[in-house]
């Protein structure tokens, strides 16, 4: 494979397959602010860093201190680079390339050549390509100045980049697109519905080698530009691990009732989604799977969206789950992002980075809806969502992903959970009135691979933290919010056995029953009776009425 | 010789009241299922004088039960009361499926006592 010219801005090689081809001129475009002079200015520095390949940066539109104060910001040392003479800046007036009449005698070109001879350079940055071009007088002069312009840097072994001002939404493509032999463009443009700016590179074209399609948002800071490939993801192969084990392993979910429910718990390995109205104990569940893992050893982390960790500590603390002290071991991590502030690139990177580094064993997503609105376009969503399951699976980790329902569901709320086809297992918590009282109830839709019970428990909370309640028996139509067994239970149950002795109270006392008929028939009075006290003991929650 | 009646509720609660109210009254010997498919298997093997069915069963409903009954078994006269807790509009429906009587639940063993001896005369 052809050498390459290796940026080590943090994302850009990976995007370009490796780095750009030596003397492949390299055009950067895009609107002011968008970062084009720092992106130009890091790859020549880091050639001159980090590969000692020394580097010239022109800058027509700049003065010294201007620069100099910019540079400030980061984190290049641009002076102790051109003190070593692995760096030069040059600040000419754009006319210096047209002041003869062949332009391989400018002034300029000479300046540059004499450089690039006494510095080895191998990397130059011609800034503001679009005001040096306005000096020129027609587009056809413009092509060819621009055309010899690049020879000349190339033929003293340069690789040029230069910048330019455009969109790539401009329909007009200029000749320096078809002359450059890589372009990539920068945008910034405000997200959907908010002021959080959404940074994006894109490459248009790489002569010569590959390059990963689409939009990779980027980061400027301290550090320069930093950009979050948008990769699809690849699914490691265990076959051969799987075939060691084929026995499932159980990972238990923190709440006793629930990993009945589960056969056991959770299968190892497995992503589930949580998916239910507000108010349903989600995040509780949450939050008792991630501290289950951690007291028992394995390192757990809550990717908090919607709360930061010190709040959902405290709320957690109310409902006797303690968090802090897991965090205080390091077995439990909390981290929290802020939704529409983070690129979903940024965060999945993240994401795999401590996932790799901690052999984290249980993920805790909180939730679905923030990532959501942190993606630009929703219909990306299912790939994102898609690529860090991938990255869970990957790691071996066992994940819960918490989903809000907007709204109460109908009796087949599996439509309602858009995601369901991504997940192995799904859970639905509800909150449902029977018979004028209010409770939360938890169901297990699916759990691929895995047998479970399907029938739907009550879900209570108190200071012990979550517990699973008894079936409801006999009671139909909750999830359709049409409960009608608890009416029929309770005219079986109470008021039948009550008719049933009222009468015969009155009957055991009638001339035509005989003796036997009256002792048995007090008999069964007796029995329901005490059935009907049983039950209403059930009822009232009165242990022994 | 007693008469035979088959109790199919899925309520425990419900067949052994019905039970003692037919036994110790009019000692009519009961044998109980609860759900429409054990019902059904009772009357193939066995002959009953009545049958006790309540509509709203887990598998076979009540209704099932007494069409198949009266389609497919040699005695179609047996006489069949429904105990519901429904509330069901018509009644009618069940008649033409050959429902003898109704009783909705909670019903007054007076009220099944004379549906019994009505429907055995």
């Amino acid at each position: 494979m052809t050498k390459r010219l290796e940026t080590a801005v943090p994302g850009l090689d990976a995007i370009l397959e490796g780095g750009l081809l030596y003397h492949n001129s390299v055009l950067i475009k895009g609107q002011p602010g968008c970062g084009k002079t720092t992106l130009g200015i890091q790859i020549v520095y880091n050639g001159a860093a980090l590969f000692n390949e020394p580097g010239i940066i022109v800058l027509f539109e700049q003065f010294p201190q201007q620069l100099h104060r910019d540079l400030e910001s980061y984190n290049w040392d641009v002076k102790g680079m051109t003190e070593q003479k692995k760096l030069i800046v040059l600040f000419p007036p754009a006319t210096d390339l047209l002041s003869t009449p062949y332009m391989e005698e400018s002034p300029l070109i000479s300046n540059i050549i004499d450089a690039a001879t006494n510095l080895g350079a191998r990397r130059i940055l011609v800034d503001g390509m679009t005001h040096f071009l306005k000096v020129l007088d027609s587009d056809a002069n413009e092509r060819e100045v621009y055309l010899k312009f690049l020879n000349a840097l190339k033929s003293v072994g340069l690789t040029p980049i230069l910048t330019a001002e455009g969109s790539p939404n401009d329909k007009n493509t200029g000749y320096e697109d078809f002359l450059s032999d890589c372009v990539i463009h920068l945008s910034n443009e405000a997200a959907h519905d908010t002021s959080f700016i959404m940074r994006q590179l894109s490459v248009q074209k790489t002569r010569g080698h590959g390059h990963i399609r689409g939009k990779h948002p980027y980061r400027i800071s301290e550090k320069g530009i930093e950009v979050f490939p948008n990769i699809a993801p690849r699914l490691r192969d265990d076959s051969a691990q799987q075939q060691d084990s084929t026995e499932l392993i159980r990972i238990p979910s923190g709440v006793d009732g629930l990993d009945n429910m589960l056969g056991g718990g959770f299968t190892k390995g497995t992503a589930s989604i949580v998916a239910g109205m507000p108010g349903t104990f989600k995040t509780t569940l949450g939050a008792e799977f991630a501290a289950a893992g951690a007291k028992q050893d394995e390192t757990s982390l809550i990717l908090s969206l919607n709360e930061n960790p010190r709040f959902l500590m405290q709320t957690m603390h109310a409902k006797g789950i303690e968090l802090q002290p897991l965090v205080e071991t390091g077995k439990l991590k909390i981290l929290h992002f802020f939704p529409k502030h983070f690129y979903m690139e940024e965060f999945l990177q993240q994401v795999e980075q401590e996932l790799a580094s901690n052999g984290t064993a249980r993920v805790v997503v909180d939730g679905v809806n923030e990532l959501e609105r942190s993606i630009e376009d929703p219909a990306a969503c299912k790939d994102y969502l898609t690529r860090f399951l991938v990255a869970l699976r990957n790691c071996g980790a066992t994940s819960l992903f918490i989903q809000k329902l907007d709204r109460f569901t109908s009796s087949a709320p599996l439509t309602d959970i858009e995601y369901a086809a991504l997940f192995d297992g799904i859970i639905y918590t509800a909150t449902v009135e029977i018979e004028s009282s209010v409770h939360k109830v938890i169901s297990i839709l699916k759990m691929r691979g895995s047998a479970y019970q399907t029938d739907l428990r009550e879900l209570t909370c108190g200071a012990q933290g979550l517990q699973i309640r008894n079936k409801f028996h006999g009671i139909s139509g909750i999830l359709s919010g049409n409960v009608q067994g608890q009416y029929k239970k309770t005219i079986e149950e109470v008021f039948q056995p009550l008719y049933f002795v009222r009468d015969f109270l009155s009957m055991v006392a009638s001339p035509d029953i005989d003796d036997a008929q009256r002792q048995e028939m007090t008999q069964s009075m007796s029995r329901e009776i005490s059935k009907l006290i049983d039950h209403l003991g059930k009822y009232f929650d009165v242990e022994k009425p | 010789m007693a008469k035979k009646a088959l109790i199919a509720d899925d309520s425990k609660v419900i067949r052994e009241i019905i039970a003692s109210i037919i036994i110790t009254v009019r000692r009519i010997e009961t044998t109980e299922t609860a759900n429409g498919a054990d019902a059904w298997e009772a009357l193939q093997k066995n002959s009953y004088d009545l049958l006790i069915t309540d509509l709203e069963m887990p598998g076979m409903s009540g209704q099932e039960l007494v069409k198949k009954l009266r389609r497919e078994l040699e005695n179609t006269d047996m006489p069949v009361i429904v105990c519901t807790a429904e509330d069901i509009e018509r009644y009618d429906d069940l008649y033409q499926i050959g429902v003898n009587a109704v009783l909705r639940k909670p019903f007054s063993p007076v009220d099944l006592l004379s549906t019994v001896d009505s429907l055995l005369k």
